[in-house]
């Protein structure tokens, strides 16, 4: 079982420390988000999933007493 | 089973030589009672070398009698190992006289139709250690009798008949020259013979019999059991004592962690889950973005922003999967475990400590 987590942790660190070098260096190579999401955007409808998430979203908080 | 050479080039003498001292471990009374089995087998079937077929080589009838066999306890029956010091003594003076005797023995190596000229020296020197193993033996048979118990080989062997018998069929068979074989005849030494299946067969069960548990004790437990409670002292405990619960403290602490524990292990269960959902959406996410990766975008920058934001997302979520077990795991089947373990400290009465 302890193997098991150190397997897991193992792999989250390497994970996140190659995902920091890539992102890294997609930001020094002029990386632009707003392309990103055109194309993300051209080829998905997305609308219609960000407004069900945010209806989502309201109708936990209506429910949350705070 | 026996290498053939060893059996053609040796005769009985050799053979019951050799055969003593592959039984050297046995007792003596033993040893002897095989020995002059094998003695007897060899008087009256005549030929040796027939004898020695069936027998096997010494190593190899050695081997089916000591295979099984348990020497008796020295304790218990020391007359087994007293012959122990005639036994040798007895067995050598055949060989001195061996050599004394041939000459005497002269009508026997005349009849050179028999097979072996040796045997005839050979047959006329048994007698004479026999008397004396036969007087050993009777003294064990006396003293085995009396105690009732004795070592199985022996017991295969009434001592008194095969003394006589061995005396005069180990005497008169000197040869099967024509002189000799009145003797033979006589006796009921082929009746005797211990036959080395027999020992094996009697030593194993004996081996079983003694491996098998007593009925002594568990009668002695079930007539000790009921006998001591009146004597005060209670039913014996064999274990240690069970715990007596004290109901009123029971009932109060059940009801308590019922109350208290039930929503607390519900809150942190429902964490537990938040967490696990967080978790699962973060690594969503990552995985939804590194999908993008194969959307069509043409800028390798994009991409690499994509694929790194993925692996960043991903490299969070599994440390907040494994954190949403460890707080089920620890928190709320933890904080069960120490409730029942609590209770069970509180509320049962465990008397003295039960040990470790």
């Amino acid at each position: 079982m302890k193997r098991a987590w150190s397997v897991v942790f193992a792999v989250a660190l390497l994970a996140l420390a190659m995902g920091g070098v890539v992102f890294g260096l997609s930001l020094l190579m002029d990386a632009d988000l707003v392309r990103v999401a055109d194309a993300v955007f051209a080829k998905y409808d997305l609308a219609k999933v960000i407004v069900a998430a945010r209806e989502t979203l309201g109708g936990i908080r209506g429910v949350l007493p705070f | 089973m026996q290498s053939l050479s060893e059996v053609a080039v040796i005769d009985r003498q050799k053979y019951i030589k050799e055969l003593t001292k592959l039984l050297s471990g046995m007792a003596p009374a033993d040893r002897e009672a095989v020995l002059r089995g094998v003695s007897a087998r060899f008087a009256e079937r005549g030929d040796d070398d027939a004898v020695i077929r069936e027998l096997g080589s010494p190593t190899f009838a050695a081997v089916q009698v000591l295979r099984g066999y348990t020497p008796p306890d020295p304790e218990e029956h020391p007359e087994a190992y007293i012959v122990e010091q005639p036994a040798p003594e007895a067995e050598t003076p055949p060989e001195s006289e061996t050599a004394a005797e041939p000459p005497e023995q002269g009508p026997a190596p005349g009849s050179e139709a028999v097979p072996q000229p040796e045997t005839a020296p050979a047959r006329e020197e048994e007698p004479v250690p026999e008397q004396t193993e036969a007087d050993t033996a009777e003294e064990n048979a006396a003293e085995e009798s009396a105690a009732g118990e004795g070592p199985e080989p022996e017991g295969e062997m009434p001592p008194e008949e095969p003394d006589a018998a061995d005396e005069a069929g180990e005497a008169a068979p000197p040869e099967e020259g024509p002189a000799a074989e009145p003797a033979p005849a006589e006796d009921g030494a082929p009746e005797d013979f211990p036959d080395i299946e027999a020992i094996l067969e009697e030593a194993e069960e004996a081996a079983a019999a003694s491996e098998l548990p007593p009925p002594e004790p568990e009668g002695a437990e079930a007539g000790a059991a009921p006998e001591q409670p009146p004597e005060g002292l209670g039913v014996p405990v064999w274990g240690p004592p069970r715990p007596r619960a004290k109901p009123a403290l029971l009932a109060l602490y059940v009801l308590g962690a019922v109350v208290l524990g039930l929503p607390v292990t519900v809150l942190i269960t429902a964490a537990a889950l938040a967490v696990l959902l967080l978790a699962g959406g973060v690594l969503y996410a990552g995985g939804l973005s590194i999908s993008f990766c194969f959307l069509g975008l043409t800028v390798v920058a994009d991409i690499l922003m994509c694929a790194g934001a993925g692996l960043v997302l991903v490299g969070m979520g599994l440390p907040l999967a494994c954190l949403a077990v460890w707080i089920f795991v620890r928190g709320a089947v933890g904080f069960v475990n120490l409730l029942i373990r609590k209770g069970g400290d509180w509320c049962y009465d465990h008397g003295e400590v039960t040990g470790q």
